[in-house]
C-alpha cells in the first residue's frame, strides 16, 4: 500500500513541482481554451497565445526560482 | 507513411528523455546488484519492468478509445505541466540554484543505504533490496512510458517512440556493462535541458491542436516552438543570474 501511495505521489510530482508554474501554465491554457470556444478568435490568435503565455510562464516562475534560491 | 520531420522530434525526445531516466534507474540497479548481490537487482528489476508492461497494456485500449482533439488536448497539457518542469529545473540547475545531479554521489549514497547484510547473504532472497531496485524501475520507468506515449499517440508514433526508448535502455546497458560504474560523465544537465525543450515545444503544438489551432507549417512548428523555449530558457538564464549560467551552461 505504501508503495502504491508512493507511485502515486511519485506519477503526481511527474507534473507538479513548483504550484506557481501549475497553476499559472492552466491558467494559460485555459485563457486559450476561451479564445477558442467562447470568443471564436481566429485560430492563430489561439496558437499565439498559447506559445506566448507559456514563455512567459516559463520566465516568471524560473525567475521567481532563481530569486529564491 | 510517417515522415522523418514528423518522426524524428518525437523519437529524439523519446530516446534522449528515457536515456537520462534509465541512467539514474541503473546507479539504483548497479547499487543494490554491487552491495546486496545481483539476484535481488535483476528479480527487482523483471519485477518493475513487468509491472511497466501491464500500466503500457492497461492504457493502450483506453488511449485507442478516446477521441483525437481530446487525446492531443490531454496529452499536450500533460506535456506542458512535464516539459516546463524539466526545463524550469535545468534552468534552475544551469544557473546554480539547484546542485548538478550526480551520479557517483547517487550511487554512494544508495550504496551506503544498501550496506550488506552478512544475516541475509544465502539461498534466500533479499527481498528489501529486490524492493529498492523494483521501486528505481517503476519510478524511473513511469517517466519513459509517460515520455513515449505523450510524444507518441497524438499521430500513431507510438512505435518509433517506443523504439527510441529502448534504444536509449540498450545503450546505457551496454555501456554500463562495460565501465561497471554509475554512468557519471553524462551530460545529464543538458540532456534535461533538451528534453525539456522538445517536450514543451511537443506541449504547446498538442494543447493547440487539441484546441483547433492549424499551426502554419504543421509538424515544422514544433521545432520552431524549440528554438523558441531553448532561446528564452538560455537568456532568462543569463539575464537574471550570469555568474551562475558561466559556471554551468547548458
Amino acid at each position: 500500500m505504501r508503495l502504491l501511495a508512493l507511485v502515486f505521489a511519485e506519477f503526481v510530482g511527474m507534473f507538479i513541482d513548483d504550484e506557481f508554474l501549475a497553476v499559472a501554465l492552466l491558467a494559460v491554457v485555459g485563457f486559450a481554451a476561451v479564445l477558442a470556444f467562447f470568443v471564436h478568435a481566429p485560430a492563430f490568435l489561439v496558437g499565439v497565445a498559447l506559445l506566448a503565455g507559456c514563455l512567459i510562464v516559463l520566465v516568471a516562475s524560473a525567475v521567481k526560482g532563481i530569486r529564491r534560491g | 507513411m510517417i515522415g522523418w520531420a514528423t518522426a524524428a522530434p518525437a523519437v529524439s525526445a523519446a530516446f534522449l528523455g528515457s536515456f537520462v531516466e534509465v541512467v539514474e534507474a541503473f546507479t539504483i540497479v548497479l547499487a543494490v546488484g554491487t552491495v546486496r548481490g545481483w539476484r535481488p537487482a535483476l528479480v527487482g528489476t523483471a519485477a518493475g519492468l513487468v509491472l511497466l508492461a501491464v500500466i503500457v497494456l492497461a492504457l493502450g485500449p483506453v488511449l485507442d478509445r478516446m477521441p483525437l482533439q481530446a487525446l492531443q488536448f490531454v496529452i499536450g497539457v500533460l506535456l506542458l505541466l512535464f516539459g516546463l518542469r524539466w526545463l524550469r529545473k535545468a534552468m534552475l540547475r544551469s544557473a546554480g540554484v539547484i546542485p548538478l545531479h550526480d551520479e557517483t554521489a547517487a550511487y554512494t549514497v544508495e550504496a551506503a543505504a544498501l550496506s550488506p547484510d552478512p544475516g541475509r547473504a544465502g539461498e534466500h532472497l533479499d527481498w528489501i533490496a529486490a524492493l529498492v531496485a523494483f521501486k528505481a524501475i517503476v519510478l524511473e520507468g513511469l517517466e519513459v512510458v509517460f515520455i513515449v506515449i505523450a510524444v507518441g499517440a497524438g499521430r500513431g508514433l507510438l512505435v518509433p517512440a517506443g523504439l527510441g526508448a529502448l534504444a536509449a535502455c540498450c545503450l546505457v546497458l551496454a555501456v554500463g556493462l562495460c565501465v561497471h560504474k554509475p554512468l557519471s560523465r553524462v551530460p545529464e544537465n543538458n540532456l534535461k535541458y533538451g528534453v525539456g525543450v522538445m517536450l514543451s515545444a511537443f506541449g504547446v503544438f498538442w494543447t493547440g491542436e487539441g484546441l483547433g489551432v492549424d499551426w502554419p507549417g504543421h509538424d515544422l512548428a514544433v521545432p520552431l516552438f524549440a528554438a523558441a523555449f531553448l532561446l528564452v530558457g538560455v537568456a532568462t538564464t543569463r539575464l537574471v543570474h550570469p555568474a551562475g549560467a558561466r559556471r554551468a551552461a547548458p
